[in-house]
């Protein structure tokens, strides 16, 4: 289980994270939503351990993150990142020599699935292309904690499909997934537990199921009212 | 699946099983898929499908035998309780649209009576397209 | 670690290996030069070597302090910091990849001297005349072989050492501008400084330390402040990263 307690990040003047204590708990699929700039990649790269906390902390089973949580925790950026003297299959390699939860095979099924070619360069890809390989190294690994930052951005209407499935293949009990996204009606019937974020503060965690149950709203609908 | 905005996913799923065993594309006895099967084929949280199930078996229509997965009920009268139920269920929204419009019921016999309209399903249809689409 | 390393010499192998081939081409034209007593040719071979020797020195220990500023202040950071290794380690194997790439520049251009010093041998036609030639060319004279060697190894000794330890300052200036700097824009004119200032240190240190001990130990206290500087670096630069570095 991962918990963010009292997070807060400020860069300058500017507050991101404003004080989010937040649980992620395995086997549940979360959908942080927010504008843009309201502090979710920023809790993403903290819990992921990129980035330090202005204050708070975060535990992932109860212990310190640090070094060795990133063994448990597969954080896919928005950005690309990757080496641009790799090719395709170099990434996969990088990340079979960097993580023992990584599984070679299941890269080659996604790379194929997603129609990446294995020896394309890094540098030749464009930027949906990019985006399919970023999502293909995150979740070939076994990890506790899958942290996708916007991971149907850029992907054409096909291939999100393929991303989702890839997605919904990674839900075990054993494992949460915490999913940024701006596109709520195709994520949304994924997730199990949806976060309202705005100012870098939380408004409400709602289930997806109850929230149309209880209220008959779906969660494009309670954005609507929350952030307006 | 296009699921509707309204209405809990996993109800729509339920529906949507109750559908195809009405119809008879899925037949008493039949083996449904794992939960995993069901959460990729409608693309919902494994959770919700696991929801679906343990709807569709306190409703009776479908059951769960250990070790080997959830089936439909082997039961001949089933298919007919499907259609009832959703035929009534249509039916119940057919009303309730039409009395909406101010429609008396006793006129909407007549208007069944003499609907000339086509049977299937067009682009004219002004109807909502609640999850009608294919999985 | 190791695969920390394999990745830190594949980032780093080609302009390596782009001087060590001129280096290579420099040692044909020279061996060439001989065989065809062309003058122009061998002389041509031996400035190729020159200045191979010094972009191995110069270069690569730029590449590498380039590179790691490209890591820690680009999205290029995610590569190493998404791994569970820690910075000790990280910056551990940079400064090991540049220790081995300079052994391995070092080690070709040594066998390259002394397949030289052989050739001329054989050209000149003896060691005497060899030995004179070299020792005039250098300014000195009565000196034994032996001394010219431990002469030799502590210019080379001191050259690596210090170029090690520019390095590692290299290194600890863009840690502490990524880090406790924030990374701000102009940050590579602030590393710089950074740089300048620790190199500054450095140089007035070594000149106490010069006036402090007798000849026969400078190599040896060179060394040691060397080492030790390294070290310090190295562990304030790891702690900063450990403790501070949000990518």
């Amino acid at each position: 289980m991962l918990e963010t307690k009292n997070l807060v990040k400020k860069f300058g003047s500017k507050t991101a994270v404003d004080d989010i204590s937040f649980a992620v708990e395995p086997g549940k699929t979360y959908l942080l939503l927010g504008p843009n700039g309201s502090g979710k990649t920023t809790w993403m790269k903290i819990a992921a351990t990129l980035t330090k906390p202005t204050s708070g902390d975060v535990y992932l089973d109860g212990e310190p993150v640090g070094i060795n949580s990133r063994k448990k925790i597969s954080y896919m950026p928005t950005e690309s990142y990757f080496y641009n003297w790799m090719r395709v299959a170099d990434v996969g390699t990088y990340y079979r020599d960097f993580f023992e939860d990584f599984d070679t095979e299941k890269f080659k099924e996604m790379l194929a699935r997603l129609d990446l070619a294995p020896d394309a360069r890094v540098r030749d890809l464009s930027s949906g292309m990019n985006a399919k390989l970023r999502l293909a190294a995150s979740m070939s690994r076994y990890a506790s904690v899958y942290l996708l930052d916007e991971p149907l951005n850029g992907i054409d209407l096909v291939a999100r499909d393929q991303v989702l499935d890839a997605v919904i293949g990674a839900m075990t009990p054993d494992a949460a997934i915490v999913i940024s996204s701006h596109l709520v009606e195709e994520v949304e019937s994924i997730a199990s537990t949806a976060v309202f974020i705005r100012h870098g503060k939380i408004l409400e965690i709602r289930d997806t199921e109850d929230l149309r149950d209880q209220a008959g709203l779906s969660l494009a609908d309670r954005y609507r009212q929350l952030m307006q | 699946m296009q699921f509707d905005a309204s209405l809990p996913i996993y109800q729509q799923v339920v529906t949507d099983i109750k559908r195809e065993i009405a119809s008879g594309t899925v037949h008493p006895g039949d083996k449904l898929p794992s939960c995993r099967d069901l959460a990729v084929r409608y693309r919902i949280n494994p959770n919700t499908a696991a929801r679906v199930y343990q709807v569709l078996e306190a409703q009776g229509v479908a059951e769960t035998r250990r070790g080997m997965g959830t089936y439909v009920r082997d039961d001949p009268q089933l298919k007919g309780t499907m259609l009832r139920e959703m035929a009534d269920g249509y039916t119940a929204q057919y009303v309730r649209e039409m009395r909406g419009l101010g429609f008396e019921r006793k006129e909407l016999l007549k208007i069944l009576a003499a609907w000339d309209g086509p049977e299937e399903q067009t682009k004219e249809d002004t109807g909502n397209g609640k999850g009608k689409t294919d999985a | 670690m190791r695969e920390l390393l394999k990745y830190e010499f594949r980032k780093t192998r080609f302009l390596n290996l782009v001087i060590l081939i001129i280096a290579a081409a420099g040692e044909g034209a020279f061996l060439l030069g001989t065989i065809l007593r062309a003058e122009n040719v061998l002389l041509t071979g031996c400035m190729i070597l020159l200045c191979s020797s010094a972009a191995g020195i110069l270069l690569a220990p730029s590449q590498s302090a380039d590179l790691l500023y490209r890591e820690l202040n680009t999205k290029q950071s995610y590569m190493l910091f998404l791994t569970p290794r820690s910075p000790k380690s990280i910056l551990g194997a940079k400064i090991l990849t540049a220790i081995i790439w300079l052994i391995v520049q070092g080690a070709v251009t040594g066998l390259f001297a002394c397949v030289d010093a052989g050739v001329i041998y054989r050209a000149s036609g003896s060691t005497e005349g060899l030995l004179s030639a070299l020792l005039s060319s250098l300014g000195d004279s009565g000196f034994s072989m032996p001394d010219l060697a431990l002469k030799a190894a502590e210019i080379i000794g001191t050259a690596y050492g210090f170029v090690l330890l520019v390095l590692m300052e290299l290194y600890f200036a863009e840690i502490v501008q990524s880090t406790v700097l924030n990374g701000r824009k102009g940050g590579g004119w602030f590393a710089l400084l950074i740089f300048i200032i620790l190199f500054a240190a450095f140089i007035s240190l070594s000149g106490h330390v010069a006036a402090a001990v007798p000849e026969a130990l400078q190599f040896a206290a060179f060394i040691c402040m060397d080492a030790a500087c390294i070290v310090i670096f190295f562990l304030l630069g790891s702690y900063l990263m450990e403790k501070k570095l949000s990518v």
